[in-house]
C-alpha cells in the first residue's frame, strides 16, 4: 500500500472478514438503542444530570503545581512551541504531505487527540491554546506598561458562537475540499496549511484584542470551542484556580446555552458525515455534479472545490433537518416549551454523536499516523531524511497493527456507545422540561428515532467507505 | 440447469437494509401517537357525555 499521497481527510482501511453483513451491525445496534430507550424510560425518571456536581480534587498544592502561574505558562510555552513546529515545518519542510510534520500534528495529533484527551480528562487544549497563550501574553505586556487591563468592546451575545462554526466548516473546507485537485485527492499541502495557520492566528489575536481573550476563546475561536464542547463530557475541569473533577456529562448539560451551539454540533457531524461519503455514499453525485460543472468556464480544480463545496453544504443541512425532525416530535407533547428553546436544549445530546462520529471515521488514520507522529515525524519533521533528532527517523508505520476487523467492531462500538450516550442526556433534559416522566419519555420517541437514523446512518457510510 | 437470479447490481442497492430499523421505529411512532390521541378523544367525549347527563338530571 503507498501512502505518499496519504489521504488525511480520510479513515484507512483494508479488506475486512465480518462474520455477519454489515448492515446486520445497524440492526444490532438500533436494536441496542431501542432496548436503552426503554430502560431509560422505566429506570430514569427524575433528572440527575442537571446538577454542578464540581468537587475540588486533591489539595491546594496539587492545584497550585497543575494551575498556578508558572504551570500556565509553560504549558503556553508548549503550545505555541509545537505551533511554531508545525508552521515552520509547514513552510520550509518537504511537500510529501507523510513526511512533513506539519500535516499530522494539525490533522491528526492536534484534530483528534484533543477531543480524545477531552472526553477522558478534561479541556486540555484550554491550558496548551497557542493562541489564548499569545492573547494572555499580550495583555500582561499591556497591562504593565499602560498600568490598566485593556479596554474591549462589548461582544454581541446575539453572534454567540456561529464565528466558531463557522470556522470549523472552514477548517474542514480547507483539509478537504481546498485540497482536492483536479480530481487526484492529494489533500491540503504543507505550505498552504502553514499559511493557513498563520492568517488564523492574525485574526484570532485580532479577535482577541477587540472583544478579549476569555470572552473570544469562550464563544468565537473554533478550536478552544471546538474542543471544550467534547470536554464537557470528561469528569475534571479547572476553576478558579482549582483543579476539582465533576460527574461525567453533566457539563454538556450547560454547554448550549449560547446561540450558535447548535450549528458547532451540527457542523462536527455533517463535516465528518461529508468526509465518510465523499468517497462512498456520495461519489457517483460528486463525479456527476463535477462533470457538469467542468464543462462551463470554470478551471477543473475549482469545478471539484465547488462540487465538493455544495455537497458538504447539503450533508450539514441534512443532518440539522435530522435534528429539526426529532425536536418537532418533541412539540406533539403537551407543555411543550417552543421550538427555539428545544432546538437549545437538547443540542448538548448530539455532543457524544459528533464524537462517536469523530471516531469512527479517523480511528484507524489516529492509530495508523500516531506512529509516525511519534518515529521519523519527531526526528526528521522537516521530512530532510537527513535529520534524525530523537534516534527514531527510521521508524516506520505497522499497518497491522490492528486488524480491518478489529477497525470495525471499533467503529460500531464506538456508534452504539456514543448515541446511547446522547439518549441518556436526552431523557434527563426530558424529565427536567417535563415534570411528568411519562410525558418525558413520550416526548423522546422522535429523538430515539434520530438517534436510531444517525446510527444507520453512520454505519451505512462506513460501510461504503470501507469497500 | 435454472438460469441465475440476476444478482450482479444487488449491492447497489444494499442501503435500502439500513432503512428498515428507522422505519420500524417510525412506524410505531405513529401507530403510538395516534392510538393515544384517540384514547384522549374517547376520554374526552366520555367526559363530556357524563356531564350532560348530570345536567339533565
Amino acid at each position: 500500500m503507498s501512502f505518499d499521497l496519504l489521504p488525511f481527510a480520510h479513515a484507512l482501511v483494508a479488506r475486512q472478514d465480518l462474520p455477519i453483513p454489515a448492515w446486520l451491525f445497524a440492526w444490532g445496534a438500533s436494536i441496542v438503542l431501542i432496548v436503552s430507550f426503554y430502560a431509560l424510560s422505566v429506570g430514569w425518571r427524575e433528572p440527575r444530570l442537571e446538577q454542578d456536581t464540581w468537587r475540588p480534587l486533591g489539595g491546594e498544592g496539587l492545584s497550585r503545581v497543575l494551575l498556578g502561574r508558572p504551570a500556565q505558562a509553560l504549558y503556553g510555552l508548549i503550545g505555541i512551541f509545537l505551533l511554531g513546529v508545525a508552521v515552520y515545518s509547514g513552510l520550509r519542510g518537504t511537500e510529501a504531505p507523510d513526511r512533513n510534520f506539519a500535516l499530522t500534528f494539525i490533522f491528526v495529533t492536534a484534530w483528534l487527540g484533543f477531543p480524545l484527551f477531552g472526553i477522558l480528562l478534561g479541556d486540555l487544549f484550554r491550558a496548551l491554546s497557542p493562541w489564548r497563550a499569545a492573547g494572555r501574553a499580550v495583555g500582561w505586556c499591556f497591562q504593565r506598561i499602560a498600568r490598566q487591563p485593556p479596554a474591549h468592546l462589548s461582544y454581541p451575545e446575539a453572534l454567540g458562537r456561529w464565528p466558531a462554526a463557522a470556522g470549523l466548516v472552514a477548517f474542514v473546507w480547507l483539509e478537504i475540499v481546498y485540497g482536492s485537485s483536479g480530481g487526484i485527492t492529494v489533500g491540503i499541502s504543507p505550505h498552504t496549511t502553514a499559511v493557513a495557520v498563520l492568517v488564523y492566528t492574525g485574526y484570532t489575536l485580532a479577535m482577541m484584542a477587540l472583544f478579549g481573550v476569555e470572552r473570544w476563546c469562550a464563544t468565537g475561536e473554533t478550536f478552544s470551542v471546538y474542543f471544550g464542547m467534547f470536554a464537557t463530557l470528561g469528569p475534571l475541569e479547572a476553576r478558579d484556580g482549582r483543579l476539582g473533577r465533576r460527574r461525567p456529562l453533566t457539563a454538556a448539560t450547560r454547554w448550549a446555552t449560547v446561540p450558535g451551539s447548535v450549528a458547532v454540533v451540527i457542523a462536527s457531524i455533517g463535516t465528518t458525515s461529508f468526509d465518510g461519503g465523499q468517497e462512498g455514499v456520495l461519489k457517483n453525485a460528486i463525479e456527476s455534479t463535477f462533470e457538469r460543472l467542468s464543462d462551463t468556464s470554470l478551471s477543473l480544480t475549482w469545478a471539484l472545490r465547488l462540487t465538493d463545496t455544495i455537497y458538504l453544504l447539503l450533508v450539514i443541512a441534512g443532518v440539522a433537518a435530522v435534528y429539526l425532525v426529532g425536536v418537532q416530535g418533541m412539540r406533539t407533547i403537551r407543555n411543550a416549551p417552543p421550538a427555539r428553546e428545544l432546538r437549545r436544549a437538547f443540542a448538548h445530546t448530539l455532543i457524544p454523536i459528533a464524537f462517536a462520529y469523530l471516531v469512527a471515521h479517523y480511528f484507524s488514520l489516529f492509530v495508523y499516523q500516531e506512529q509516525a507522529q511519534f518515529t521519523y515525524l519527531l526526528s526528521d519533521p522537516l521530512g530532510t531524511t537527513t535529520t534524525d533528532l530523537f534516534g527514531t527517523a527510521s521508524g516506520t508505520v505497522n499497518y497491522g497493527v490492528i486488524s480491518a476487523n478489529a477497525i470495525w467492531y471499533v467503529q460500531v462500538g464506538a456508534l452504539v456507545v456514543g448515541h446511547v450516550t446522547g439518549l441518556v442526556l436526552a431523557h434527563d433534559r426530558a424529565t427536567a422540561l417535563w415534570k411528568d416522566y411519562r410525558q418525558a419519555s413520550r416526548s423522546q420517541y422522535w429523538m430515539l428515532a434520530v438517534m436510531v437514523a444517525f446510527t444507520c446512518f453512520g454505519l451505512y457510510l462506513l460501510s461504503q467507505a470501507n469497500q | 440447469m435454472a438460469d441465475p437470479l440476476p444478482l450482479a447490481h444487488a449491492g447497489h442497492y444494499i442501503w435500502t437494509l439500513y432503512i428498515p430499523p428507522v422505519a420500524i421505529v417510525v412506524f410505531s411512532i405513529v401507530k403510538t401517537t395516534i392510538s393515544e390521541r384517540r384514547k384522549a378523544r374517547e376520554e374526552e367525549e366520555a367526559r363530556k357525555g357524563g356531564a350532560g347527563k348530570g345536567k339533565r338530571g
